[in-house]
């Protein structure tokens, strides 16, 4: 036990374990660096690298009672925990840093130069996600990028243009998304195509796994940097779009926060799964 | 910043000159971005030099590639006349500060050996039952009861903190109950900001005890360090299901066995005391069992642990000295809190050569991306600012819960924050929901002083608790302790003195 080592320090404590409380600063220089390490930290540093769930979601998905991020989606909880998309995505989620930018604020002492880095993720399977970081140090945003993006990761809906043989390749349907005063329409094309778009949106529709679409962009130039929040838009509203096979009825299901009670109660099929591995299908 | 880019590119030949004054504090990428502040004097003074260094050096590099002369334009450093155009974007203050107040962290620790817990050795545990330090004088009446549900609060949590410069407080601890239904906790949020004289009821209190060192309870040397010392006195019985308050009612049939409350009474005769009444009523040839009435019974200084006969059919609860059992399985997994200082890894420059495993591994994933970047910039392949400044950053909130994240992400396992300096502020996850300074935080109720930071309980506390994820069940985003600044004992009726907890769900 390591804290009761402590006692020693606090002078007329004697034995008496010191607690949380501390009445001096000073008491605490005498521990050098090497020992500040190896006193609890040492052996438990590769216990660090565990997660510890914050929200009531990451609880439940550290206990696995969530099977996929789909389940996340469908009932569009806010996911606050970056490891919840790593748990699920793991190694298949790639990162690309897209544009560092050094941003300058005036000071009186000249400027004061941070570093805004842009980073895309996504598995090329139907996640994409953003990130926008500002930081004084480079590493620091980039770090800080990587962890927005994640917690940004939405689903994307892939389709068909004409025949329904392999894999799915282009948007289901021509949808449209706006941001500012930028309208993005994103048109099925057949194979080979390729993706016809300007840089930035090209780079999020690649990681998307989207391989062929037609843009086509309207609004003010000056703020074409819309573009890429109004490819988000889209991007989102693949799934919003009611297609002849979705006809068939929902059943409506529980939340994974309700859903359990019910489950610990007495042994019920977990329905919510049925839907969601369905919902995809050509 | 053209020191930036004759590092980006190093085959180009130099720009000779006014940079090359400049450039040894650039001359790594990395280390450029760590001496920002410090040089910012130096990249103004060279802005008025620079174009047309800059200008020279976008004509040699134009071998290179071609769509670069562009970006260098959009990167050189304006000078001051020049601040109002698109390169100059105007944020928000980032909360970026480095607080210097050493922060200690509670972990959760499984107890190793049961002795630890016990009251004479001043622990500090989660769950279970508490040891109180006063075992004579405990809290009763209203305050042993949700204010919402009217049900008793059950043990969360308690915190041996002395104070060294106070003589009467050489003996602190700190105990937080709460009630375990979540619908009382989202009431309580209505009640936390209300005044006393509105009468709020909480669902969560915090009760403070403190002892000098001369006291009648414990020695005034420090217990043997085996686990073999008893202490020096005896405590009043407590409730034989919830182990934590007065037993001061008893079950009218057996009348052994004390509760501290109806609703305990209940519970007990549910899970097996009925059988057991009826055992000792058969031996002592009494009439017909009922749960039947409590009667109050005047305290009998009895060591709860020993004598109470349920033990016999939970003979795996503990039965020691000093250590209160319970025949509740509802209460919390008992675990000791060990205490550690926050360590700060990314304040140590020169100790860069150990950082924390994940921030390590985050910086290596940063370099390599980095690295990757600066070949496709390299070869032109790059998006220019145009392209992107409209994609603006997250929302207040979601950038505060993240670095929320990123400074317990130093610690992963912490469950409590420790700091108890006078301009302490504790580390909120969230935005809203934040007292204000000046009328939310109740003075003491005591003695009038003002209530200052003490600590906070942070979520993590749940995951270890293993508390189910059902919509009824605890979750919370923080609760903070405020104490008393001068920790007073006038005033104080009984040992335990009540402090002001302020929760944010």
């Amino acid at each position: 036990m390591a804290d009761r080592g402590g006692g020693e320090r606090g002078g007329d404590r004697g034995g008496f374990g010191r607690g949380f409380g501390r009445g001096d600063r000073g008491g605490r220089g005498d521990r050098g660096r090497g020992d500040r390490r190896g006193g609890r930290r040492g052996p438990k540093r590769e216990e660090e690298e565990k997660w510890v769930p914050v929200t009531k979601l990451g609880r439940l998905v550290k206990d696995g009672k969530i099977k996929s991020l789909e389940q996340i989606y469908l009932f569009s909880l806010p996911i606050k925990e970056h490891q919840i998309v790593e748990f699920f995505l793991g190694s298949a989620l790639k990162d690309e840093v897209m544009k560092i930018m050094p941003v300058q604020k005036q000071t009186r002492a000249g400027q004061r130069t941070r570093f805004k880095a842009f980073v895309v993720v996504g598995d090329s399977n139907g996640h994409v996600g953003l990130g926008v970081k500002c930081s004084k140090e480079v590493a620091t945003a980039i770090r800080g990028a990587i962890i927005m993006a994640k917690l940004s990761v939405i689903p994307v809906r892939r389709g068909y243009w004409g025949n329904k043989i392999g894999k799915p390749h282009t948007v289901p349907c021509k949808v449209t998304g706006k941001c500012g005063s930028v309208t993005v329409r994103l048109v099925p094309a057949p194979r080979g195509s390729g993706i016809v778009a300007a840089r930035v949106p090209k780079k999020v529709l690649q990681f998307a796994g989207i391989e062929d679409v037609f843009t086509s962009s309207r609004g003010s130039t000056k703020t074409l940097g819309n573009f890429v929040k109004a490819t988000f838009e889209c991007l989102l509203k693949t799934y919003g779009f009611l297609t002849p096979d979705l006809w068939r009825e929902t059943r409506f299901t529980r939340s994974p926060f309700q859903e359990f009670t019910d489950f610990l109660a007495k042994p019920h099929k977990i329905s919510v799964l049925e839907d969601v591995e369905k919902t995809p299908v050509y | 910043m053209a020191h930036f880019l004759s590092r980006l590119f190093p085959h180009s030949p130099t720009p000779a000159g006014g940079g090359g004054g400049g450039r040894q504090l650039f001359s790594d990428f990395w280390k450029m971005s760590r001496n920002n502040d410090s040089s910012s004097s130096n990249v103004a003074a060279a802005s008025s030099s620079s174009a047309g260094i800059v200008k020279g050096s976008s004509v040699l590099e134009d071998e290179g590639a071609g769509g670069l002369v562009q970006d260098v334009a959009d990167l050189r450093v304006k000078s001051p006349e020049e601040v109002g155009g698109q390169d100059i974007v105007v944020e928000e203050e980032e909360e970026e500060e480095e607080d210097d107040t050493l922060v200690g962290l509670g972990f959760v620790q499984p107890v190793e050996q049961a002795w630890k817990v016990s009251r004479h050795h001043f622990p500090s545990k989660v769950g279970g039952t508490p040891a109180w330090l006063d075992p004579i004088n405990l809290p009763y009446g209203k305050q042993v009861l949700c204010g919402i549900c009217d049900n008793p609060l059950q043990f969360l949590l308690q915190v041996y903190a002395p104070l060294e410069d106070q003589p009467e407080a050489f003996h602190r601890t700190l105990y937080v109950f709460i009630c375990p239904n979540m619908a009382c906790l989202q009431q309580d949020q209505h009640h936390q900001c209300k005044q006393p004289a509105e009468k709020p009821c909480r669902s969560i209190r915090v009760f403070r005890s403190q002892l000098p060192r001369n006291n009648s309870f414990y020695s005034y040397s420090p217990p043997n360090p085996d686990g073999q010392d008893s202490p020096s006195c005896d405590g009043v019985a407590l409730c034989t299901w919830c182990g934590s308050w007065k037993g001061h009612k008893a079950c009218a049939a057996c009348k052994q066995t004390r509760y501290c409350s109806r609703n305990h009474q209940i519970e007990h005769w549910r899970a097996g005391h009925s059988g057991f009444c009826r055992q000792v009523q058969a031996a002592k040839s009494a009439g017909h069992p009922e749960p039947g009435s409590t009667k109050d019974v005047e305290s009998v200084k009895v060591e709860a642990g020993e004598l109470m006969p349920e033990d016999l059919h939970e003979p795996h609860k503990k039965n020691l000295p000093g250590i209160a059992c319970a025949a509740s399985d509802k209460l919390w997994p008992e675990f000791e809190l060990v205490v550690d200082e926050e360590y700060n890894y990314e304040a140590e420059d020169n100790d860069r050569s150990n950082p924390g495993p994940q921030i390590e591994a985050g910086q290596s994933r940063a370099k390599q991306l980095l690295d990757e970047y600066e070949r496709r910039r390299k070869a032109g392949e790059e998006f220019s600012a145009s392209d992107l400044q409209e994609v603006q950053e997250a929302s207040q909130e979601q950038q505060h819960w993240v670095s929320f994240q990123a400074r317990i992400s130093r610690a992963p396992e912490q469950v409590l924050r420790y700091c108890r300096s006078q301009d302490a502020k504790p580390l909120w996850p969230l935005l809203e929901g934040q007292p204000k300074k000046s009328t939310d935080i109740q003075p003491c109720s005591h003695c009038g002083g003002p209530r200052n930071f003490e600590l906070q309980l942070l979520p993590q506390l749940l995951y270890f608790l293993r508390v189910k994820n059902e919509p009824s069940s605890l979750d919370w985003a923080t609760i903070t302790v405020f104490s008393c600044t001068a920790s007073c004992t006038s005033g104080v009726s009984n040992g335990y003195a009540e402090e002001f907890a302020w929760v944010q769900l």
